[in-house]
């Protein structure tokens, strides 16, 4: 069997330090995308693919954490993304250069902080039947579920509160369960004791329901999802 | 830092299991696998495979996604 080229993020710079070792100790290198993008790839060789089991996670989130330490700017990689050889990583990076590229300043010296909600859903108020044909409130009523699924309207004082220290801002609702969702918030690494001691002013604003933060992470939630 | 009363904050080294999976895996995994089709013993079709899993949202065009999904 062939060894493959395992990625564990895309970069913009040269690191700060060593970079070290991957999930099976392998010496990591960065693979530069052609096309002068300034985009580049850690990566290590390995036998196989990982299998994602709760041991190889917990390397590769230690990995990445480290990796993080050592750029300005990091996309973390979905797990168990790889390549036959560096051509085709090359060819991959340069082929979404310009979508990576803007990824890469958004997150620019920021980290990710994850906010999970837990408590009752706010009781919706009746909306308006969609007007128009079936093919309009088909639309209408696909746009209203979608709008639904990224807000979390239990937690708008917080949000509120919090909206001068974000620079992105990403939310998942979850469609049933304590658990209301999920918001995870883009913060520039210098700010998140601001942004901690903000949260803690604003907690009491969510009408009893219960926030769990946790962080700093590597912007993971905003990479895209198939980088490269 | 004082750990506030209403939050769990998680310390950036030991960041829990819950956000581990969240965050390499809500974007799919990427597997391998290998198939052997074979009649009466003998083998006739060796596939090698990856696939990625993921939720079919994350599939959708990037025009119907937010910004940084």
């Amino acid at each position: 069997m062939s060894p493959i080229l395992y990625l564990y993020a895309l970069v913009d710079e040269e690191p700060s330090g060593s970079l070290g070792e991957g999930i099976e100790g392998e010496p990591l290198r960065l693979v530069h995308g052609s096309g002068g993008t300034g985009i580049a790839a850690v990566a290590g060789e390995l036998g196989d693919r990982p299998r994602p089991e709760r041991e190889a996670l917990q390397r590769q989130e230690a990995v990445v954490r480290r990796l993080a330490e050592l750029f300005g700017a990091l996309l973390p990689a979905r797990f168990g993304e790889a390549f036959a050889d560096e051509a085709e990583l090359e060819e991959r990076i340069s082929s979404r250069g310009e979508e990576l590229g803007a990824s890469l300043a958004l997150v620019r010296g920021c980290v990710q902080m994850t906010l999970r909600v837990f408590g009752d859903p706010e009781t919706l108020e009746a909306e308006a039947e969609p007007a128009g044909g079936p093919g309009a409130r088909y639309l209408e009523s696909r746009r209203r579920e979608r709008e639904r699924a990224r807000s979390l309207p239990e937690i708008d004082p917080l949000r509120e509160a919090l909206r001068p220290l974000l620079r992105a801002e990403r939310i998942e609702r979850q469609a049933a369960g304590r658990l209301l969702g999920t918001a995870y918030h883009l913060v520039l690494r210098a700010q998140t004791g601001a942004y901690l001691a903000t949260l803690e002013e604003a907690k009491g604003q969510i009408g009893g329901r219960r926030v769990a933060a946790s962080g700093p992470f590597p912007p993971y939630a905003f990479a895209p999802e198939t980088a490269p | 830092m004082n750990q506030p009363e209403v939050l769990e904050l998680i310390d950036g080294s030991e960041a829990s299991l819950l956000d581990t999976v969240d965050h390499l895996l809500s974007k799919g995994v990427v597997l391998s696998g290998e198939v052997v089709i074979g009649l009466a013993g003998i083998d006739l079709i060796y596939l090698r495979l990856s696939a990625v899993l993921c939720a079919a949202d994350r599939m959708l065009p990037k025009g119907e996604r937010e910004p940084g999904e």
